[in-house]
């Protein structure tokens, strides 16, 4: 090697050195001041989300909150994931003790379990202690976070929460494309049809000859929350609702003409173009009004106001347009999206945690948080002040964030998280998105996969509990028995003096591997084995979970088209995927063995892009896929371009939008393919060992290149290729993260995306049935061994072990 | 040996290999570009219908080399007052040497977990290789089996576990699991001392070396192909690995890259791509160096030597 590549690797060996070197001081000098700093404060911990200016925000309360309160140690816990952070904390009986609460989503079902403390006997203390205090909050904001645990009901009985602010639901508005196109901004409200005819005209303004000019009248979220805002302009709502305004979860109506109406507008914007419809991977919508885009995008909260604030254009903040068919005068209902800040039932200290929580929600905190432009405060002083709203700054209109208070109501959903995956995959997916069902279908689709959860044996409330006793002791015989049979039934083979030293010193060796095992797979895969056999929320502890025996299995079995859809996309790709893969690999590998001059070189670059994995690789190949501003569409239609003519459609596909029935799986092994050096690095590795003196001889033998390979190199390498296909096998019928980072950019729920072990996450962490997402991994587990069983069976007599006696 | 060719079948090679590579290269030339652009630029819809499109379209306009910085900020690096007159971005007050905990922790992690599995593996695998003992192919399968248990299986319980031995937000449960041997890596070196020849070992037999010598003195020197591979492989894995630390870790100080990483995906989607392209980029590049000075090692296989001696 030269002198300059000695001098590159000393440089490296000594970086490196000394980068290990101070990770460890690092982490060693932080634990030794950890355990050092005796610190006899009461420790609250408090599990919240956000971005870092809303970490920014919490950090800086804390230290307000240390100082006045020097007693009080507060931990903050962000969390990207909180929905999935805050179970497992409470899963695991450590909860944090204050959390945010996402009511919608969560109140109930946690205040089912116990898990929230009631919080009315501090309200009262504080009437007493602090009165007048409850009163500075919007009166609108607290039936949010109360539950009615006999009636199952929300918006009244015990209240859990305080909240920290809220937001009302609007639309934005780009008012420079509002003036181009001559058209006036719908300050007092607008109907559809004017919608319609405004976001025509703006949409006229694209350039049709440049695809970067291209202009959207109006985007549409569409998410179910939203689209239930949608709903009720024109006077439709998802569930029946009685005088008093409680849903009646088993009552959909979907299917009634208000709803329909308004779903068949949206659709119809979206099909005739006026409304942008995005599919697949494409500039996110928020992005695309905030680059100029589009005249009009809704319904949002308050929440976008701190990006939009960058922006460089003219804009502003006008209501929701309505329903055609409502009298003059009819102002909609409005969700009432909120947070509030919650306590944890077993928390240890429950008034500190209150005075943190009162803390937290003062007016210090939502002064940052208004000056910010994230939420509408919930104390009323602040909304007025000019922490929420100064003279000059956008939107001018924030008075409307105001004023629609009125018309808040609090947003009821079943406990069951299901109803919302079905509105998520057949109305925003199917009907609004791909259009591959009518807004009829649609809604009967909902409605007839709903029925058959209410329906669901899963889903009586009479099941009886898990008896956990019978089955430890149970489940510690039987793997006791096992063991005992394995060891008396290999101790029928008898043995002489020396194998048994020899048997001994064998174990020796395995036994490491043995106690991790028994410690980290055997025991939790007790566990989860017995969790298979109920219904278990994890949101409660362990005691909660009710017995259901093998009614997971049968319900996977008989009467959830998502597993077989999941079984489907997973055996396509798999099917796909292997063969191509390790063939790819082998040629790779078959290249990089060749003696030439520079070759060190090409396997660094045949390898590097395998070292790229996790969220930072499917965030590249986003960016490539991407139906508008991807890398790969682009390059393939332009050979067609340079010869001056159109490249066919099929060479442009949507790949994980409405191509994705044939295009995701080989878009996914197209993925794979970048990586193809991982397996080239093994099966090279093999080549090197094949000795060279077979070569020589099947030389001299008169054997030609292709003949080599299959005589010499193939047998000779093939325990490795057998490995790796079984590595591969098990590899893709565990694809999670591409598919799960691809899914979330592509919408969101789109089925061709839907492989088997994302189907699983989402029963375990989106919709909390641990049980039945037990029962699929074991089914996934059993599937994968009996798999591997027959590539064991049909390898044999064509590998060849040649140590092997 | 390699057998000698004409120089059009070179160059042919050359072709080949050059093309192959030009392919491989291009996603990684656009995670460069685009790391260097604007966040306004990197939404355009790419042009390539003539060179001058092409160009405009690929290279950044006015490429943005502070998103490095700015992007290693947002994952929690602190840098005093005078690095930032080196490198630009904030500076933070009253520290004297750059401070990136969560670089600290990752590497502490991958390091200790790298040399944990490689010795463990190696260990177990040799058992499994090199003795006959009753049990012994059950317990194997048994092994095999664990590979194809899905995560998500035990993630809960395991959990529960690791709660009660009060290591929740420490780094232990990221490093301990990993100490017993990995049934992929176990399989690796299995199949590697499977294929060793027996007589290696017999002369150290007859000369009454224990098993322990034996393996130490003998055998695990002549693992060194793959202990170069199963070293980064455990590197990349643990390098990049998301759930458990996302799972076990709570408090900022103790995160690490990969998590870090995801918390460019705000609540309301990827809010800075080019930020997030750029700290992809330098969170992968470790793996690459690292492969890049093992590369010897893949390429004269010590096994060859064990054969001929």
């Amino acid at each position: 090697m030269s002198r300059l590549g000695a001098g590159i690797k000393m440089t490296l060996v000594g970086v490196s050195l000394v980068l290990v070197l101070w990770a460890f001081a690092d982490v060693g000098l932080r634990t030794v001041s950890a355990v050092g700093a005796g610190d006899d404060r009461v420790r609250l911990r408090i599990l919240f989300w956000g971005d870092n200016r809303e970490r920014a925000i919490i950090d800086e309360l804390i230290t307000s909150f240390e100082a006045d309160n020097p007693g009080i140690k507060v931990e903050p816990l962000h969390a990207a994931d909180f929905d999935t952070k805050l179970k497992t904390m409470l899963a695991s009986g450590d909860p944090p003790d204050a959390f945010y609460m996402p009511y919608e989503r969560m109140l109930g079902q946690l205040a089912e379990d116990g898990l929230l403390e009631p919080l009315d006997r501090f309200i009262e203390q504080e009437a007493i202690e602090d009165p007048g205090w409850f009163e500075t909050f919007y009166p609108q904001l607290w039936p949010a976070f109360r539950w009615d645990g006999e009636a199952k009901t929300l918006g009244r009985g015990t209240l859990y929460a305080v909240p920290k602010g809220f937001t009302t639901l609007g639309c934005y508005v780009n008012t420079d494309l509002f003036e181009q196109a001559g058209v006036r901004v719908p300050y007092d409200g607008w109907t559809w049809d004017e919608y319609e005819r405004i976001a025509k005209r703006i949409t006229e303004l694209s350039d049709p000859d440049d695809p970067n000019r291209r202009v959207w009248g109006g985007v549409i979220q569409t998410w179910p929350l939203v689209t239930r805002s949608h709903l009720w302009t024109g006077g439709g709502e998802y569930f029946a609702t009685d005088a008093e305004g409680i849903a009646d979860f088993e009552d959909v109506i979907l299917d009634e003409p208000a709803a329909q109406a308004a779903i068949d507008f949206w659709v119809r914007g979206r099909a005739e173009g006026w409304i942008y419809r995005a599919t697949g991977i494409a500039a996110s919508e928020n992005e695309l009004f905030r680059l100029g885009k589009v005249g009009v995008i809704g319904p949002l909260g308050r929440w976008m106001t701190p990006t939009y604030r960058k922006v460089d254009f003219g804009w502003d903040f006008v209501p929701l347009p309505v329903g055609p068919d409502m009298p003059d005068g009819f102002v909609p209902p409005n969700p009432l999206v909120t947070v509030g800040w919650s306590m944890a039932s077993g928390t240890e200290n429950p008034d500190e945690a209150w005075k943190l929580i009162k803390f937290l929600c003062g007016e210090q905190g939502q002064v940052m948080i208004s000056e910010l432009g994230l939420e509408i405060p919930s104390l009323r002083t602040v909304a007025e002040s000019d922490a929420f709203h100064s003279e000059g700054q956008l939107p001018a209109n924030s008075r409307l964030f105001l004023d629609m208070v009125e018309t808040c109501i609090p947003i009821q959903m079943p406990l069951e998280q299901e109803f919302r995956r079905f509105v998520e995959e057949d109305i925003q997916g199917k009907t609004l998105s791909l259009f591959d069902m009518t807004p009829l279908e649609g809604a009967q689709s909902v409605e007839r996969r709903w029925r058959s959860i209410l329906a669901s044996p899963l889903n009586q409330p009479d099941l009886p509990k898990m008896p956990w006793g019978v089955l430890a002791i149970g489940s510690a015989l039987f793997v006791g028995a096992g063991i005992l049979f394995l060891v008396l039934w290999s101790r029928k083979q008898k043995l002489g003096l020396l194998d048994r030293t020899e048997e001994r010193t064998g174990w020796t060796f395995v036994s490491i591997w043995i106690i991790g095992f028994a410690l980290f797979t055997l025991g939790p895969m007790v566990v989860s084995l017995l969790l298979s056999l109920s219904t278990w929320t994890a949101t409660g502890p362990l005691s909660g979970a009710r017995y259901v025996g093998i009614g997971n299995f049968t319900e996977m079995f008989t009467s959830d088209a998502s597993f077989y859809q999941s079984i489907k996309v997973t055996v396509i790709y798999t099917v796909l995927a292997v063969p191509i893969m390790q063939v790819a690999s082998i040629l790779v590998a078959l290249l990089m063995n060749l003696a030439v001059k520079g070759i060190a070189l090409f396997r660094t670059m045949y390898f590097v892009p395998s070292v790229v994995s996790g969220v930072a690789l499917v965030t590249l190949w986003i960016t490539i896929f991407d139906n508008n501003s991807g890398l790969l569409n682009a390059s393939l239609s332009a050979p067609f371009e340079w010869l001056g003519a159109e490249a066919p459609e099929w060479l442009k596909p949507d790949w994980f939008g409405e191509d994705a029935k044939w295009a995701s799986a080989p878009a996914l092994v197209i993925m794979g393919l970048w990586a193809v050096g991982g397996g080239m690095v093994i099966y090279l590795a093999a080549l090197k060992n094949v000795p060279s003196s077979l070569y020589e001889a099947a030389y001299l033998d008169g054997a030609g290149p292709v003949r080599r390979f299959f005589s010499v190199t193939l047998p000779m390498i093939s325990p490795i290729v057998f490995f790796q296909v079984v590595m591969a096998i098990i590899g893709s019928f565990q694809i999670f993260t591409q598919a799960f980072v691809i899914r979330g950019s592509a919408g969101g729920t789109n089925e061709a995306l839907l492989f088997y072990v994302l189907n699983l996450y989402d029963q375990a962490f989106r919709f909390h049935n641990m049980g039945y997402a037990s029962a699929m991994a074991w089914v996934l587990f059993v599937a994968i061994l009996l798999l591997t069983l027959m590539v064991f069976r049909g390898s044999r007599g064509v590998v060849h072990y040649e140590g092997l006696k | 040996m390699e057998v000698h060719r004409g120089p059009v079948s070179k160059s042919f090679r050359y072709l080949v290999l050059i093309a192959g590579a030009a392919l491989l290269m291009v996603p990684f030339v656009w995670l460069v570009l685009g790391s260097l652009k604007t966040d306004q630029e990197i939404s355009q819809v790419p042009r390539f219908d003539s060179l001058g499109a092409l160009v405009d379209s690929t290279l950044p306009d006015d490429p943005q080399p502070q998103n490095f910085v700015e992007s290693l900020q947002f994952m929690g690096m602190d840098l005093p007052a005078w690095a930032t007159t080196l490198v630009g971005g904030e500076a933070t007050d009253g520290i004297l040497l750059p401070r990136f905990p969560a670089l600290a922790n990752t590497i502490v992690i991958t390091t200790t977990v790298c040399v944990l599995q490689v010795l463990s593996s190696a260990l177990v695998g040799y058992g499994f290789a090199r003795f006959r003992f009753r049990g012994r192919d059950p317990v194997f399968i048994l092994v095999l089996a664990t590979m194809m248990l899905p995560y998500q299986v035990t993630m809960i319980p395991v959990f529960l576990l690791f709660r009660s031995l009060g290591w929740i937000d420490s780094l232990l449960p990221l490093i301990v699991p990993f100490a017993f041997g990995n049934p992929f890596f176990i399989f690796m070196f299995r199949q590697f001392f499977m294929q060793l020849p027996y007589e290696l070992t017999e002369a150290a037999k007859i000369d009454g070396a224990s098993a322990w010598r034996t393996f130490w003195g003998i055998m695990f020197p002549l693992t060194t192909p793959v202990v170069a591979i199963v070293a980064i492989y455990s590197f990349m894995f643990t390098w990049n690995d998301f759930l458990a630390p996302l799972i076990y870790l709570n408090s900022p100080a103790m995160r690490t890259l990969a998590v870090e990483l995801n918390s460019f995906n705000g609540q309301y989607g990827v809010e800075n791509r080019n930020l997030l392209l750029a700290a992809s980029l330098i969170t992968m590049m470790p793996c690459v160096v690292l492969f890049f000075s093992a590369q010897k090692y893949f390429i004269d296989t010590g096994a060859g030597s064990g054969l001929k001696g």
